[in-house]
C-alpha cells in the first residue's frame, strides 16, 4: 500500500504500471494529506458517552480537487497543455484523436491517456499513430478521477512543452464534476445523437469550454438540427465555443487543430488562467 | 452512476474523521447537495447503503438537504433563484445567469458515538 495516498483502495489499474510497492510519489512535503495529519490529536480527545454532533462542513470532492490541483501545477510547470475529452460512447472520440494526432505529430509532442472501463483497445489504436499512450481501466468506475490521471501522468514520463489528450470514459454525465487538472474540458457530440443533448445533460455542456459536433458528413442522412443544437448549448453555456467537423472525412479538422495550437500558445503565454470556472 | 464514487468518498472521509474526532460509529450523516451538483438523490441513497457496508457508517441514517441554486442575471443584475442552467431571468427574460451557489456537495454534520 502506498503510505501517502492509500491508493490500494482504488480499483482502477493503469496499464503496464508498477506494483503498489513500487509507487513513486512526490516527497511527503509536497504531498500533504488531510487523512494522515491529524491522527495524533485523536488520542487526546476525551471519550464521551452517548452520541454527539460534529459540524464538519467538508466538501465531498475535496480529495479529487486536491489531486487535480497537483496535476494542474505539475502540467503547467512543464508547459503541458492538457485536455479532457468527454462524450457519450460512440461519438468518435478515438477516431478524432487519431486524426488530429496525425496532423499535429510532426510539429508537436503529444501524449494520450485513454480511459475505458475495460480493454486496452483504444490505447493500442492511439499508439498506431506513433505517439505514447497509456490506458486506464476504471473497472466498474464510470469516470476518470484526478488520482488515476496523476498516476498515468507519472507513467507517461512526459517531456516538456507537449499536448496531453485525456480521453474520458464514454459517458456524458459522470465525468462532468471530476476535475482532472486539465486546461479545458471538450465535449463531443455526434450528429447521430439528438440535438437536445445539451439540455438533457446540462452539467457537462456547462463545464466544457469547447463543443465539437462530429460526423457532419452524415448530416444529409440523419434528422439532426444543427442550428438548434448550437442554440441549446449556448443557452446552457453562453461562452462555449463550437466546432463542427467530421473526423472521418477530414472536413473542418483544421479548425480544431488551429484551436488546439492557439489555446496551447495562449496558456503558455500566461494569458490564460488555469481555466477552472468560477464555482 | 458517479453517485457510487461520491458514496465511497463519503465513507473514506468519515473514516478519516473517526481518527481525528475519535468515534467508533456514525448514527446520522447530514449532507448539503446543491441542485446543480449533478447528484441524483435516490441513486446516492442507494449507493450509500452499499458503500457503508462493513464500515463504521453501516446502518447510519443519510439525510440529504437540497440547496437551491442562486445566480445573478448578467443583464439586469438582479439576484435570482433557479434550478437549472438555462432558466431565463424572471425579471428581464435574458438567459445569461451567473451561478453563485448551488453546485456544492458538503458533509454538514455527523452524529456519532464513541
Amino acid at each position: 500500500m502506498c503510505n501517502i495516498c492509500g491508493c490500494n483502495k482504488a480499483e482502477h489499474a493503469v496499464e503496464t504500471m508498477h506494483k503498489h510497492a513500487d509507487h513513486q510519489h512526490d516527497p511527503i512535503s509536497e504531498h500533504q494529506h488531510i487523512d494522515c495529519e491529524q491522527n495524533s490529536a485523536a488520542a487526546s480527545v476525551a471519550r464521551l458517552s452517548g452520541s454527539r454532533m460534529l459540524e464538519i462542513e467538508q466538501n465531498l470532492l475535496a480529495k479529487n480537487n486536491y489531486y487535480a490541483e497537483q496535476n494542474r501545477q505539475k502540467l503547467q510547470a512543464d508547459d503541458i497543455f492538457a485536455l479532457n475529452f468527454i462524450s457519450s460512447p460512440g461519438s468518435g472520440k478515438t477516431t478524432l484523436l487519431t486524426e488530429i494526432i496525425n496532423r499535429l505529430k510532426k510539429q508537436h509532442v503529444i501524449y494520450v491517456v485513454e480511459g475505458d472501463q475495460q480493454t486496452a483497445i483504444d490505447a493500442a489504436r492511439i499508439r498506431e499513430t506513433g505517439v505514447k499512450a497509456t490506458q486506464i481501466n476504471t473497472g466498474k468506475g464510470c469516470h476518470l478521477d484526478a488520482h488515476m490521471v496523476g498516476h498515468a501522468i507519472d507513467h507517461l514520463d512526459m517531456q516538456k512543452n507537449a499536448f496531453l489528450f485525456i480521453e474520458n470514459v464514454g459517458n456524458l454525465i459522470c465525468p462532468a464534476g471530476f476535475d482532472l487538472g486539465e486546461a479545458h474540458k471538450i465535449v463531443i457530440l455526434s450528429v447521430t445523437e439528438g440535438e437536445d443533448k445539451p439540455l438533457k445533460y446540462q452539467e457537462i455542456f456547462h463545464a466544457a469550454d469547447l463543443m465539437i459536433i462530429n460526423k457532419i458528413d452524415l448530416l444529409p442522412y440523419v434528422n439532426f438540427n444543427l442550428k438548434q443544437c448550437c442554440e441549446y448549448a449556448k443557452q446552457i453555456n453562453p461562452d462555449i465555443e463550437i466546432i463542427q467537423l467530421s473526423a472521418t472525412s477530414g472536413e473542418n479538422i483544421a479548425q480544431f487543430s488551429n484551436w488546439l495550437i492557439a489555446n496551447k500558445a495562449e496558456l503558455q503565454s500566461g494569458y490564460c488562467s488555469n481555466n477552472k470556472k468560477d464555482l | 452512476m458517479h453517485e457510487l464514487s461520491i458514496a465511497e468518498s463519503l465513507i473514506e472521509m468519515i473514516e478519516e474523521n473517526a481518527l481525528t474526532h475519535d468515534f467508533k460509529k456514525v448514527i446520522k450523516i447530514t449532507l448539503e447537495i446543491g441542485v446543480l451538483a449533478g447528484i441524483e438523490k435516490s441513486a446516492l441513497l442507494f449507493c450509500f447503503d452499499a458503500a457503508a457496508k462493513n464500515s463504521l457508517a453501516e446502518g447510519a441514517e443519510l439525510v440529504i438537504q437540497d440547496k437551491l441554486a442562486k445566480g445573478i442575471c448578467q443583464h439586469c443584475h438582479q439576484p435570482i433563484i433557479t434550478s437549472s442552467w438555462y432558466e431565463p431571468c424572471r425579471f428581464c427574460g435574458q438567459m445569461r445567469i451567473k451561478i453563485i451557489d448551488g453546485e456544492q456537495m458538503i458533509i454538514k454534520s455527523l452524529q456519532v458515538e464513541n
